[in-house]
């Protein structure tokens, strides 16, 4: 299924005596003690917002998958040295991060740009064409994965980290070790970013 | 407060990352200043759009195993920490011996000593299961276990023979049920060909001769009428069940197996339901891979269940079966009304909080 932001509509988990056995935390202890089950119950809980994230954070598919095997064999490597179970998604989220750099860092960015002089994207605006609401969208998701691109690499990463994976600031501070200052700046100005780039959606939201 | 003020926290108020006084500060000046009020409206329209945002990305089942793979190569690795664990134990116990505590570190390792007895005495209890077996098939009373000496060999004949000649009952069907149905049927042939009668609802099918043989009813799987159920009556072949013997018996035998099902089941369930049904199809291309992977060992469990007497555990299998087997034959891009009957079978059956329910008395009592 594509991935969408999952936790959009989904409730907040209710912590209950059932849920304490699967929790984060006792997960982290049954691996930590040879309990291979238990790692493959975190991959199913935490591969898909795993590879949301790094997919916004890449921007290219076969990269994404390949960074988020490399960020589950580390963490298998080293879910010995998590200081906090029950930080477990927080500390798995961090890992994924630095993958994402290092392939950013070993490889040539390609910017694409959304222009926003293309005649389609103009014709939104006069009103003209009704578009078909399905092209729309789709035009829409690429639209929204370019301009994630052309963010630079810090504030694509609190961007992505507070709007998709919906993380506290507080979440956000851990993963990336930035100051509290730092993330709400850099948030601030990556919305700006994106709401210039999709200003013509935004519009037709309207 | 002043609209600057506001202004400048408006977004950290959108977030939820203010603390209550402020909070309500703003709030009531959002309620009076339409100018700060259409900012904040800016940001729910920005959520929305951002909601829909549909990644070209799928999450492939080949992941995991890429990654299974991975960490199979890396047996050092493992070695080092088990040793690791293994040197502290023994650290541990030479300190009780060495300590003046002698009388505490001989009730620690009587008690150790019980826990393992206890252990062994449960995974033995598991190898009645093959001869369980051998004795339904011969028409013998399989609760005993007083069929006498069985062979691998003989068991091995038994089932082979059962899945010999296998003609499917029900062509309806050619899909993944089909593909377990052809484990099992008995040879039909010679006398017993003129008494079978193939009985078949929407919901089960069994023969008459499976009937006569393992002097049993089959009562039917599942009750509701739901357009998806189906249920499979299944015996898996013994290389199934030697291929799965490391399954059933691994750390904490049939209970640490129906533990570790039950989790991932659940998990299964959840992530099915709690899937985003938006445009004409949705790609379940990774739940069918799991409910597929789930559904042979719900088989293998269910009757294992069933031969220890475990009747509530039986029956939660049974009941999770069909909804695995549903989840296991959707096609990969399936329509949303398929996914929302799954989801309803889910829901009615309250299958989430069975499994739950059943998983945590497991890890309290083990």
């Amino acid at each position: 299924m594509h991935i969408q932001d999952q936790h959009a509509d989904a409730p907040r988990p209710v912590r209950t005596i059932g849920t304490l056995m699967n929790s984060a935390e006792s997960l982290a202890a049954r691996v930590r003690g040879g309990d291979e089950a238990a790692f493959q119950l975190i991959f199913d809980r935490y591969a898909r917002p795993l590879i949301s994230f790094i997919y916004d954070q890449v921007g290219e598919r076969t990269l994404a998958e390949e960074l988020t095997q490399e960020t589950f064999v580390r963490a298998y490597r080293c879910i010995g040295s998590v200081r906090d179970d029950g930080n477990l998604s927080t500390w798995l989220f961090g890992i994924a991060k630095n993958v994402a750099r290092e392939a950013i860092r070993a490889r040539v960015r390609r910017r694409r740009e959304c222009d926003i002089e293309t005649p389609q994207v103009t014709q939104l605006n006069d009103g003209r064409l009704q578009p078909d609401a399905h092209l729309l969208q789709k035009e829409l998701n690429g639209c929204i994965h370019d301009a994630l691109q052309t963010l630079d690499e810090d504030k694509r990463l609190v961007f992505t980290l507070r709007v998709f994976q919906e993380r506290s600031y507080e979440e956000i501070a851990e993963i990336t070790n930035f100051s509290m200052a730092k993330i709400k700046t850099d948030l601030h100005r990556a919305r700006l970013e994106m709401r210039r780039t999709l200003r013509p959606y935004l519009e037709v939201e309207k | 407060m002043n609209c600057t003020e506001c202004r400048q926290q408006t977004e950290a108020y959108f977030d939820g990352e203010l603390d209550a006084r402020t909070t309500e500060s703003i709030a009531t000046h959002l309620a009076a200043c339409d100018l700060c009020a259409s900012l904040l409206d800016e940001l729910e329209r920005e959520a929305e759009v951002y909601k829909s945002y549909e990644r070209d990305i799928e999450l492939s089942p080949a992941l995991w195993t890429a990654i299974e793979t991975r960490l199979a190569s890396e047996p050092a690795k493992r070695q080092a920490r088990q040793s690791h664990f293994t040197g502290r134990l023994r650290a541990w116990l030479a300190g009780l011996i060495v300590a003046p505590r002698v009388a505490f570190g001989a009730t620690t390792a009587v008690v150790l000593v019980c826990l393992i007895a206890v252990s062994l005495y449960q995974s033995r209890r598991g190898t009645t299961t093959l001869r369980e077996i051998v004795s339904a098939s011969r028409e013998t009373e399989p609760a005993s276990g007083a069929s006498g000496s069985v062979t691998k060999s003989d068991a091995q004949a038994v089932l082979e023979s059962q899945s010999k000649n296998y003609e499917p009952v029900s062509r309806k069907n050619e899909s993944f049920e089909s593909a377990i149905h052809a484990r099992i049927r008995p040879n039909i042939k010679g006398e017993n060909e003129a008494k079978v009668r193939v009985i078949s609802t929407r919901n089960h099918v069994v023969t008459r001769a499976e009937l006569t043989r393992n002097r049993r009813r089959v009562e039917p799987q599942s009750t509701n009428n739901l357009p998806l159920a189906n249920s499979v009556e299944s015996f898996p072949t013994l290389a199934a069940i030697t291929e799965r013997r490391n399954e059933v018996e691994p750390q904490g035998g049939f209970e640490g197996l129906w533990r570790r099902h039950a989790e991932q089941s659940q998990l299964l369930l959840r992530s099915f339901r709690n899937t985003h049904v938006r445009g004409k199809s949705v790609d379940v291309a990774y739940e069918r891979a799991q409910a597929r992977r789930l559904l042979t060992r719900n088989v293998v469990l269910r009757r294992d269940a069933g031969r220890r007497g475990r009747v509530l555990t039986a029956e939660t299998l049974s009941r999770l079966e069909p909804v695995l087997l549903d989840i296991a034959n959707l096609p990969a891009k399936t329509s949303p009304e398929d996914v929302r009957a799954v989801n309803s079978r889910i829901g009615a059956g309250e299958l989430v909080a069975t499994l739950n329910a059943q998983s945590t008395f497991l890890a309290r009592t083990n």
